[in-house]
């Protein structure tokens, strides 16, 4: 069975049907969740910021101008909201290294190797934080997420090789931030 | 032979596989994604957001004149034949002679179109406020012929954080043609300008009719 095209959903809730909104929330909230957690949210946070991104887009549904890119407007509303809580927290970071839950002990890395990564993963998520917005918006989508540069430019509203750009300057402002790391990268 | 920049390039577009890159490139291509990859984890949404934002999506009625607003308000694209165009310019520009006495009251809350307002500017010039409604965009600029299109612009500020985008720029009076830029790629054209005219390329550029200044 074929879904629905979102334009499709969006002129049904416009219409009033308003449950079909579901639809949209169930093609799009991984993704969107997972791109606020990579921009470094916690959990709740993260949640929080998707939650209010779809409850707007649904309060200015009527302002989607391209309904068949309601993703694209839909991220841009979730882009938004980043900065502003990331503005909010001033760069707060509260989000604990290692994920929610409990691992089996036979699970556990050593500890010195836990302590290596625990490093890494700070040293990584401190430079992507530290680099313009728009160049860790195309790092996380495209290294994080799997995207392509075309996906990356209907997302973010514009042009693939805006985004190619961003992803240069991105890899050049993570290479010198992390060029100590590791003797390999010249 | 390619360039590093082309061949990132290439790379980038999906045309190259990362196993024949040149080494340099490959080794910063595996570095890089080791480095991110210590970021990546399994991320669903769990049950309770769905349910969370269909609850206050349940909460939030909109009613029909809200959609009404929205619709009305939703900027669009719109193509005028060079002559239609012509023709609304001259049109504004008559009844802008006819009224002369049209400037702005100081503090009216703003438009979501580009009107001249009194300002401290140089001899000549006249502040002229432009304004942009979008409260779901990340950035609006504004350029024109009177920035010789300068793809960069100037900013518009969303001051209050309620999506209304303003910036003011001191011209001197004089039909101007501009449009906004949004999020940085997008060129949309002012809703409520006076009036649009093709800018002979497929697109739609917005007219500003900045009068000279009457003083009190």
């Amino acid at each position: 069975m074929t879904e629905a095209p979102d334009e499709a959903v969006v002129a049904r809730v416009l219409s009033g049907r308003r449950d079909d909104f579901g639809v949209l929330v169930g093609r799009y909230q991984d993704q969107m969740l997972a791109y606020v957690r990579y921009a470094g949210f916690g959990p709740s946070e993260a949640a929080d910021i998707v939650q209010d991104a779809f409850v707007r887009a649904y309060r200015h549904l009527g302002r989607c101008g391209e309904p068949e890119r309601f993703a694209g407007w839909l991220f841009r509303i979730v882009r938004n909201l980043c900065h502003s809580a990331r503005s909010r927290n001033a760069r707060r970071r509260t989000e604990p290294l290692e994920p929610h839950g409990q691992r089996l002990e036979s699970q556990l890395p050593r500890p010195d190797e836990c302590l290596e990564a625990g490093r890494l993963k700070e040293r990584v998520r401190e430079a992507l934080d530290a680099i313009p917005d728009d160049q860790r918006e195309a790092l996380i989508l495209m290294y994080l997420q799997g995207y392509s540069v075309g996906e990356i430019a209907a997302l973010a509203g514009t042009s693939a090789s805006a985004v190619k750009m961003r992803l240069k300057r991105g890899r050049e402002a993570l290479k010198s931030r992390l060029a100590t790391l590791e003797a390999d990268w010249t | 032979m390619k360039t590093k920049q082309q061949e990132l390039d290439r790379y980038l577009d999906g045309d190259v596989p990362l196993a024949e890159l040149r080494d340099q490139l490959r080794l910063e291509e595996e570095q890089l994604s080791r480095w991110l990859g210590t970021l990546r984890e399994d991320i669903r949404a769990p049950r309770a957001l769905r349910e969370g934002i269909m609850r206050r999506v349940a909460e939030t009625p909109v009613p029909p004149w809200k959609r009404l607003a929205d619709w009305t308000l939703r900027p669009r694209t719109m193509r005028l034949t060079p002559a239609a165009g012509a023709l609304a310019v001259a049109a504004s520009a008559l009844l802008l002679t006819l009224w002369p006495d049209s400037s702005p009251p100081a503090g009216s809350s703003p438009e979501p179109s580009a009107t001249a307002a009194t300002g401290t500017t140089p001899a000549g010039f006249v502040s002229t406020r432009f304004v942009f409604v979008a409260p779901e965009v990340g950035s609006v600029h504004v350029t024109g012929d009177f920035l010789s299109w300068d793809p960069e612009g100037v900013a518009l500020e969303d001051i209050r954080g309620t999506g209304i985008w303003t910036a003011d720029v001191a011209l001197p009076p004089g039909v101007y043609q501009y449009t906004f830029i949004v999020d940085g790629a997008r060129w949309q054209p002012d809703p409520l300008a006076v009036s649009q005219v093709s800018d002979g390329f497929g697109q739609v550029n917005s007219v500003l009719i900045v009068s000279p200044r009457t003083e009190a």
